[in-house]
């Protein structure tokens, strides 16, 4: 047996009108592509400090809400994310780890990185294939062809389906509010439909301004950011511009879990449990949430104090365990279909 | 799915292939006016370097030595692909896309009522898809390197500046160090200035 919390707005609560969300949401993308596009790098590291850790936290806690206090018959789904996130992070970052060690050769670390793309693959194909046998059912056979074309993909250019991953997660978070939304403020929906159609101009205007912008130059800050962007493999493309787009993605991704979502997919402030349904098990599951949260809590500050003291250095160690927050995305936008 | 979106997904794949096989074309060549007045344009790959020449009666044979950073670096060696050899990203890639293909047609035999139109569309997208490979085949536009005309007839005995006779078999060294080339030579290889255009050439020796 599954429940999961009631996501109705209490009557009576202070909301922000759609126009007020069309206004904030314009505003914050409009200053983030100004941002993004005048000093790139500056921008990404400031983002990165300051919204990394929280927005973490806050996709955690917003996991919390949505994961049900029993599993009954979505055992087995659950299972398999949980296991695939966590399994599969722990790969990606020990294959990270021995590619920065040079303790791989070129080919057998390309191999390696496609073998686990493919695996990834397979593991949200096997989700879209349970959540598809799950009530209400869905006719969602055509994830296999779509995943083994992925797979081909990921086989016959590994470095550039990875930077595509890079670019398109923080797209997955619009998608997560857009469910949310459809839940909880179905009125909302058309203003940030209009939002979204806005985001296309906002890049075209990024691309058209810096497609000849010279390319960044810096210390090895700079180089890890520009090669995080994809610099190294589309070296045709200038690299002001791959960092500008990269970071004006990454900004509404931060805005969308640190704001909105928030906003409207929690019902009460993040460190109140009522909400939770796991918490609803009894003291000693309230206990444990709390602990869990206080610990995130932690992480975040220890996050902030280790970019302090070696901000290159921690940047590249989150970046390689931020997979874990990637891949859960997965199977809580699938149970939000 | 709606009817409108089964028939419109093939029509959009049959699109895309063509699109992809015209995208692949060979560019059409394009005629390349000399620059005047300006200098010469040098062929890929290659650099202005200084020629040295050195007498040295210790050598016994004409040497040229030629320093190892003028030389262009070493193609990175093609593995070998025998009959038995196989390039594992595109076995993956290429059983990969079977296996889409194959999904890809059950599903669509699965919908029902336009298995037909479906199943038809496949067809064709395969067809776009082999026209698109074929079409990927064709040799990309590379701009003409300018050769240099060899002088016709036999290799001729010329004349340097230090009045050199370059024999036709000269021992080609790669030293390490060094930005320009040098020609090693003994006295006796020395001639009398203006008297090498009637000088007879040495006989080209074997090689070993």
């Amino acid at each position: 047996m599954s429940s999961s919390a009631s996501l109705r707005p209490e009557r009576g609560a202070a909301l922000p009108a759609p126009a007020g969300f069309v206004c904030a949401a314009l505003g914050i993308v409009l200053g983030a592509a100004v941002l993004a596009g005048w000093a790139p790098v500056r921008f990404s590291i400031v983002t990165v400090f300051l919204f990394a850790g929280p927005h973490n936290w806050l996709e955690a806690r917003y996991f919390l809400t949505r994961l049900p206090a029993r599993w009954g018959r979505l055992r087995g789904f659950f299972l398999l994310a949980f296991a695939g996130t966590f399994a599969l992070t722990a790969a990606f970052a020990g294959l990270l780890w021995l590619g920065e060690r040079d303790t791989l050769g070129p080919q057998t670390w390309e191999h390696g990185y496609a073998a686990l793309n493919t695996a990834l693959v397979l593991w949200v194909a096997l989700l879209v294939h349970l959540r598809s046998r799950q009530n209400p059912r869905r006719d969602w056979a055509w994830v296999w062809p779509v995943a083994f074309a992925l797979i081909a993909v990921a086989w016959l250019v590994p470095p550039q389906w990875g930077l595509g991953l890079v670019y398109l997660h923080p797209l997955l978070a619009f998608w997560l509010l857009d469910r949310e939304l459809r839940r909880s403020r179905p009125e909302w929906r058309p203003a940030f439909h209009a939002c979204l159609a806005c985001l296309p101009l906002f890049l075209g205007a990024l691309w058209w301004k810096l497609a000849d912008a010279p390319p960044l130059t810096g210390g090895e800050l700079t180089e890890r950011i520009t090669q995080h962007a994809g610099a190294g493999l589309l070296p045709g493309v200038s690299s002001h511009l791959l960092v500008s787009t990269h970071t004006f993605l990454e900004m509404l991704h931060y805005g969308v879990w640190v704001v909105a979502i928030p906003l409207i997919g929690l019902r009460a402030a993040p460190w109140r449990l009522a909400a939770v349904p796991l918490a609803r098990r009894g003291a000693a599951w309230r206990c444990g949430l709390t602990a869990f949260l206080a610990a995130g809590l932690c992480v975040v500050l220890a996050l902030w104090a280790c970019f302090l003291v070696d901000y290159t250095t921690t940047r590249t160690v989150y970046f390689t365990v931020a997979m874990l927050h990637v891949l859960a995305e997965v199977p809580f936008l699938l149970r939000a279909l | 799915m709606t009817r409108s979106l089964r028939i419109g997904l093939p029509v959009l794949f049959l699109l895309g292939a063509l699109t992809a096989a015209h995208g692949n074309e060979a560019a059409p060549p394009r005629e390349r006016v000399p620059p005047r007045g300006r200098k010469e344009v040098l062929p890929r790959g290659a650099r202005r370097v200084s020629l040295t020449v050195e007498v040295d009666d210790r050598v016994k044979e004409m040497r040229l030595q030629v320093p190892a950073n003028l030389l262009p670096p070493a193609a990175p060696t093609a593995p070998a692909r025998g009959a038995g050899a196989w390039h594992l990203p595109t076995v993956v890639a290429g059983v990969a896309l079977t296996l889409s293909l194959t999904t890809g047609g059950l599903w669509l035999l699965r919908r029902g009522t336009t298995r037909r139109a479906a199943a038809g569309a496949l067809l064709l997208g395969l067809f776009a898809l082999g026209g698109a490979a074929l079409f990927a085949n064709a040799p990309m536009f590379v701009r003409p390197v300018p050769q240099f005309a060899a002088p016709a007839g036999p290799p001729a005995t010329l004349l340097l500046p230090a009045d050199v006779r370059l024999s036709p078999n000269i021992v080609v060294e790669v030293v390490e160090k060094g930005d320009g080339v040098k020609l090693i030579v003994n006295k006796a290889m020395l001639g009398k200035p203006g008297t090498s255009a009637a000088a007879p050439a040495p006989a080209p020796q074997k090689a070993d």
